[in-house]
């Protein structure tokens, strides 16, 4: 099924904090693991990945560091405490979003 | 896309072909920014292609693959970089553009005030004009109507039963007189001439498009000077007309006044005002705001704007101190007022004034000298015009007694001691001579009045047995030191500092001493008056042969001449 990416920018802020309060990791892994997670939904081009993550490291949502990894630098990301209090806020606003899709679209097909 | 670029073995793409699309590095942008952002996606690339390289073999193919999912990474790269800097960039583009805002604004304000003053100049010039074309046209109607009230009072009264209209039939009667008592030749001086020729002084000031002299007075806030004597000659030499009208002691006016006077009994200030306007070219300022108007007046021909040339200005202050200023009216100029601005000098206050010289040694006073000087007011320049004196006790030519240094002179004819000054006035024939009796007054009492300022004194050897001045030859010396003066048309002896004798009010008593060298040229005198007795009749040092003139046959107060 192809991707509306309207609704997935919406969202895309969302999941890279999920993916990145499960623990360090860093932009190829976020890639991956939003593509399995999604089952290949998510399609998005990998490289419009960074300044999203450059952009909330800047808002103090993620921070970073660098590792050496087989002789090549690589840039991890934390969840900050600001991130975390966000992705919750994120969470919980879409919980309250979906369920009310799902209530009025569970409803027009039972009827 | 395939990246042709050496890379490390395993690595997709060099770290460094990523930055190619960037800028080149900003002033202040720190140095790992770049650095960073190409080993975050270098590590990207390879970790996808070798996952890529799992699935296929073929290197292009998986390279391609892994763009195709990732990207333009220089794009990316040049995303990131402006990510980072953007508040930088923002930052050094808004100083930039204050700083144009600077250069722009001070050009508009450095051209807003050269328009303002260029506004303000014309502006006050239009003023100045307007303000002394009004007074021009107040003064003149009170003085028409004042000569107007002289006339019919000079007029025998018609009878009252003549029935004629009164007022209208006096002013018929004065105007057909006034013209028929005219002298040709009067037709033309002053305002009159302007007034009978069909142009009326009115109608000439206001097509004025001459040239205005405005005087002030140094040293205040522009305050006007009066009644300086002025002249406006071209370098024809051919004066410009006055036309303003000039209130006199009665309060009339001077233009049209001769023509129309003629024959009758003037008060005597009035006559002197006529006698100096018959010097061509010489008037007087006119009012209180110490300003003068010219226009062009050819022979035979009526009054008209000034034309384009080269003009000399001399005005003579109220205390004998005269200057003259080149002015040159281009001829684009034509057409339109044309203002000098001069400063005079301040009033200078008197000093009384007693000048001594030393006692000259007895063995000189026997060989027949005695100290001559002259003291000349030195000039003075004023915003770029020179002023020179010329007359009162500007210029003195002074004897003193041998034994006293007290100034003196030995009239034959008066038995008076005595000094004079002379002065001439510029441009005329009026040079006068002034005498200063000293009679047999205490030396406390041989005092000058002389203005306050700075003098030249320039002394000298007069020898009363050849009865002419002892000049000396100067040398080389002396003409760098500047010690020359001239006394009688010959050299002299400079005396006070550097030459100059400083005249303040208070000034009492000036005490000269013998400048350097004078003795020994004294000395040289007596020497060869030795040595040549009676056989030689000149001293080729001393004189060319021919006695300056002196001022008069002298013999000092300690030695009477003999008969």
């Amino acid at each position: 099924m192809h991707m509306d990416s309207r609704l997935l920018w919406g969202t895309v802020e969302m999941l890279i904090l999920e993916v990145v309060a499960q623990g360090p990791t860093y932009g190829y892994e976020i890639s991956q693991t939003v593509g399995e997670r999604s089952r290949g939904y998510f399609d998005l081009k990998e490289g419009s990945l960074y300044p999203a993550l450059h952009r909330m490291e800047q808002q103090k949502l993620l921070t970073s560091f660098w590792d050496e990894v087989d002789g090549r630098r690589r840039k991890y990301y934390k969840l900050s405490i600001k991130g975390q209090t966000t992705l919750d806020e994120k969470k919980a606003a879409w919980k309250a979003f979906s369920q009310g899709v799902n209530g009025v679209l569970g409803a027009q097909f039972a009827g | 896309m395939v990246f042709k670029a050496s890379r490390r073995d395993g690595d997709m793409i060099p770290s460094g072909d990523i930055l190619t699309e960037l800028p080149a590095p900003l002033d202040d942008e720190p140095p790992s920014v770049r650095q960073d952002i190409a080993d975050e996606l270098a590590d990207h690339l390879t970790c996808a292609y070798r996952r890529e390289l799992l699935k296929t073999p073929d290197e292009p193919t998986a390279q391609q693959r892994v763009l195709d999912r990732f990207g333009n990474p220089q794009r990316i790269a040049y995303q990131l970089w402006f990510q980072a800097l953007w508040g930088r960039i923002m930052l050094n583009r808004f100083t930039r553009l204050v700083q144009g805002l600077k250069i722009v604004g001070g050009l508009v304000a450095l051209f807003l005030i050269v328009r303002m003053t260029e506004q303000q100049t014309s502006l006050q010039n239009q003023i100045v004009f307007m303000t002394s074309s009004y007074n021009s046209m107040q003064s003149q109607a009170m003085g028409t109507r004042n000569l107007l009230e002289q006339v019919l009072q000079r007029l025998p009264q018609p009878p009252q039963q003549a029935g004629y209209p009164g007022d209208m039939g006096a002013a018929g009667g004065m105007m057909g007189m006034g013209s028929e008592a005219m002298a040709p030749d009067m037709m033309g001086a002053g305002m009159a001439g302007g007034s009978m020729a069909g142009a009326s002084p009115l109608e000439e000031q206001s097509k004025h498009s001459g040239l205005t002299v405005r005087l002030t007075m140094e040293g205040t806030n522009n305050e006007p000077v009066p009644q300086c004597i002025i002249a406006v000659v071209s370098e024809q030499g051919q004066p410009l007309q006055l036309i303003r009208p000039m209130p006199d002691a009665e309060g009339m006016s001077m233009g049209g006044m001769p023509g129309m006077m003629a024959g009758s009994s003037y008060p005597t200030a009035f006559q002197q005002l006529i006698r100096q306007a018959s010097i061509p070219g010489e008037l007087l300022t006119d009012d209180s705001r110490g300003i003068a108007r010219f226009l062009q007046k050819p022979p035979g021909q009526p009054t008209g704007a000034v034309e384009p040339g080269r003009y000399t200005i001399y005005v003579e202050f109220h205390d004998g101190r005269q200057a003259q200023r080149l002015i040159v009216i281009p001829p684009s100029a034509k057409a339109v007022s044309h203002t000098e601005h001069i400063v005079c000098p301040a009033p200078s206050q008197n000093a009384y004034v007693v000048i001594h010289t030393p006692i000259v040694p007895q063995d000189l006073i026997d060989a027949g000298l005695s100290v001559v000087a002259s003291v000349k007011r030195k000039s003075t320049i004023i915003a770029g015009t020179e002023w020179q004196t010329g007359n009162s006790a500007d210029d003195l030519f002074l004897d003193f007694d041998p034994k006293t240094g007290a100034p003196t002179q030995y009239d034959r004819n008066s038995g008076n001691y005595s000094s004079f000054s002379k002065y001439f006035a510029h441009g005329s024939d009026r040079g006068l001579y002034k005498g200063t009796k000293f009679g047999n007054l205490a030396t406390a009492d041989r005092f000058l009045k002389l203005p306050s300022g700075n003098y030249e004194v320039v002394l000298g050897w007069w020898d009363r047995r050849e009865d002419r001045l002892v000049h000396r030859v100067p040398t080389k010396e002396d003409e760098e030191a500047g010690r020359i003066g001239i006394l009688y048309g010959y050299e002299g002896f400079t005396a006070g500092d550097n030459g100059v004798l400083v005249i303040s009010p208070d000034t009492r008593d000036v005490l000269l001493d013998f400048p350097e060298g004078m003795l020994d040229v004294a000395q040289n005198v007596l020497t060869e008056r030795t040595s040549t007795t009676q056989t030689t009749p000149a001293d080729p040092k001393m004189t060319d042969g021919n006695p300056p003139p002196s001022p008069t046959s002298t013999t000092p107060e300690s030695e009477p001449a003999k008969p």
